[in-house]
């Protein structure tokens, strides 16, 4: 068993590759926070025939969802597309004089803005990145570990890219904030990793590591469920909220991949680092 | 108890109980994307000045009172930016027109300016007039002046009356307005007796800007979100479902790891302390929670959880005499995980982007309070607990 987990060290990190691979050719889909444009979600009786809706409005994209409390009409245009007349079909099809007497929400975001938030967000990733970077080493102060833990982060990103970018789970707002969550929740188990190995000194290397393990997957498993549920319980119940499905979602796949990251990828190199690394020092 | 006596225990639980009193008395507020409402960002054209913003932010807050919108808060973002905010549902393509409209008003007469929105004094809520459906209006005594100037001898010209550059209406001068006399009183009409949807919103943006006055610069939409009423509440409805459904998941967990009581219900009260505290700190600081407030608890609590399974775990595997070397390691990870995802949010919170600054900031609160209140005293129930 001992052999071969320098192979399993390095399974994650192809995987991260993959999903990077992924990512680069088949793209992530763009919320209208990044592409600009409106989205208007109406929420309608339940059984409402809106196929004729869909054919009024050929530019835009209709998206329909039942759940228990009725029909969620999500219609998407870009910015091209003239947001009065959307809203008049809307109007002429609901038959009311004006929106705000519908269960709805409407959000219109222009060109200036989006890419602002593109940037912006893509800057907030990137610095958060390195100030995490910055810390992680203040804290062990030795290159290995430390960029073991590091390396555990990007990897997760990058699985938890690829995984938005398989589900079709649009970039926005709120799944650059998942992603910055993922690198708390990554690095909180990746820390404990290191820690137990190097701090503790009862027990063999492979005994610290287990039983960090044990320790870990419990902290990994009750963010795991809770997402599942947050997951479920938004899609099922209120689907207009898909802020909160969307983070859910993209920390689900996140925290899957980071169990392999922290307990193959991060374990394996400790363990190189402990066992032979320092000893050839 | 000898727990009570813990300094540790008695901050967290006085901790909970100022959050408790101030959400009971003081609120939590929600922000518009909960609770119904619009929240719209304007864009101008260059940047302004301080006084300028003033300027802005006091004719848009008199444009958005003229059409009956009270409790609006309109903010500067930067110097070329400003949020507006109205907590109650309104027709967003009168407010979208009214806006967006700069409001400078010309009235020309073969070619010369015979008044301005400047020369207005006086003006009257779009109704039916002598001439049809549309606004009246009186003009200053200098403005009345000026009019009869430029109208002497012209009876049978057109008046064109234009609102940004865009012809809105060129009644003909009657002959006993060109005069030479002085005639405050003007009426613009938009049409006749039978008025469209679309007239009187024009009347009402013709209106709005006669009686605020124009924008120093022009201003465009750059983001808006409306959320209806209804449905704001579903959102915190779902939210509230969800927290306590993901709550019981957790448990769940935790309960089939620990299996014991003593121990999964101080991790569960601890982790809703949390909650509590976040909360009594929004309620605090006047946060308006919103759907991104609602991710940082979430991702706060959940670190949360996860701290305590370490001090759990240590605190269990540390024999009786190493017990405080053990917990100290523990809180070595907790701090290090800490100032990590601080460090993470940071940008967030520095840079602001409008949305997420919310996320940033009751991630980073939370966190804060985790490490400094409710981690520490967990620490000692736990090992009080384990040992009785």
């Amino acid at each position: 068993m001992n052999i071969n987990y320098k192979v399993l060290t390095i399974i994650p990190i192809i995987l991260a590759l993959l999903s990077l691979t992924l990512v680069s050719v088949n793209g992530l889909k763009e919320s209208i926070d990044v592409s600009g444009g409106t989205e208007i979600s109406i929420l309608a009786p339940a059984n409402t025939d809106l196929s004729v809706l869909k054919e009024q409005l050929p530019d835009s994209e209709v998206k329909i969802s039942e759940s228990s409390i009725g029909t969620f009409v999500v219609i998407k245009s870009g910015l091209e597309t003239d947001v009065d007349s959307v809203r008049a079909v809307v109007k002429g099809f609901f038959n009311v004089q004006d929106l705000s007497e519908l269960s709805y929400t409407e959000k219109q975001i222009g060109s200036v803005l989006s890419s602002k938030f593109w940037e912006e967000g893509m800057k907030a990733v990137g610095f958060a990145f390195i100030f995490m970077a910055i810390v992680v080493y203040a804290i062990f102060r030795t290159p290995v570990p430390s960029a073991a833990v590091i390396l555990a982060a990007a990897s997760d990103m990058a699985i938890a890219l690829g995984g938005m970018s398989l589900f079709n789970i649009p970039i926005s707002t709120a799944t650059i904030a998942a992603l910055l969550m993922l690198v708390g929740y990554s690095v909180d188990t990746d820390i404990m990793l290191t820690t137990r190995v190097l701090k503790r000194r009862s027990g063999t290397l492979d005994e610290r590591i287990a039983g960090a393990m044990k320790t870990g997957i419990t902290m990994s498993l009750t963010t795991i469920f809770a997402m599942a549920v947050l997951y479920l319980v938004v899609t099922f119940v209120v689907p207009a909220a898909d802020v909160l499905a969307n983070i859910a979602a993209v920390l689900l796949i996140g925290l899957i991949g980071d169990l392999m990251l922290t307990w193959m990828t991060n374990a394996g190199i400790l363990k190189y680092y402990v066992s032979e690394y320092k000893k050839g020092k | 108890m000898k727990l009570l006596k813990d300094h540790k225990v008695v901050i967290l639980l006085v901790c909970v109980l100022a959050s408790l009193l101030l959400i009971a008395f003081k609120g939590i507020s929600f922000g518009v994307d909960l609770s119904g409402g619009s929240t719209i960002v304007l864009q101008t054209e260059s940047e302004l000045s301080e006084s300028e913003m003033t300027t802005v932010n006091e004719i848009l807050t008199s444009r958005l009172n003229t059409n009956g919108l009270s409790d609006v808060r309109i903010y500067p973002r930067g110097s070329d930016e400003i949020v507006i905010e109205i907590p109650e549902s309104a027709d967003l393509e009168r407010i979208q027109k009214i806006l967006t409209q700069q409001g400078v008003f010309t009235a020309v007469i073969d070619n010369q300016t015979a008044y301005t929105g400047q020369d207005v004094s006086y003006v009257e809520e779009p109704g039916m007039t002598a001439s049809g459906y549309g606004v009246g209006f009186k003009l200053t005594l200098d403005g009345a002046q000026k009019f009869a100037d430029v109208a002497y001898g012209k009876g049978g010209y057109p008046v064109e009356l234009y609102m940004d550059e865009k012809a809105i209406s060129a009644p003909l001068l009657s002959a006993d307005l060109a005069d030479g006399n002085i005639h405050q009183n003007q009426v613009i009409t938009v049409a006749g007796s039978n008025p469209t949807e679309e007239d009187i919103d024009e009347a009402w943006v013709i209106y709005t800007a006669l009686k605020s006055g124009s924008l120093p610069v022009k201003v465009h939409i750059e983001y808006i979100s409306s959320v209806s009423p209804t449905l704001g509440s579903e959102f915190i409805k779902g939210s509230v479902i969800a927290g306590i459904f993901a709550f019981i998941a957790v448990a769940a967990v935790i309960s089939f790891r620990y299996k014991n009581p003593k121990i999964v219900l101080p991790i569960l009260i601890t982790g809703f302390s949390e909650v509590l505290l976040i909360l009594g700190f929004a309620s605090l600081i006047n946060w308006k929670l919103d759907l991104a407030s609602i991710a940082g608890i979430i991702a706060a609590v959940g670190t949360g959880v996860d701290h305590q399974i370490v001090i759990t775990d240590e605190t269990i595997s540390g024999e009786a005499k190493k017990v405080t070397k053990s917990i100290k390691r523990a809180f070595f990870i907790i701090f290090g995980a800490a100032a990590t995802t601080i460090a993470a949010m940071l940008p967030l919170f520095v840079m602001g982007i409008g949305m997420l600054k919310g996320f940033a900031i009751t991630t980073i609160a939370g966190v804060l309070m985790g490490i400094s209140i409710s981690r520490p005293a967990f620490s000692r129930i736990i090992q009080y607990v384990l040992k009785h």
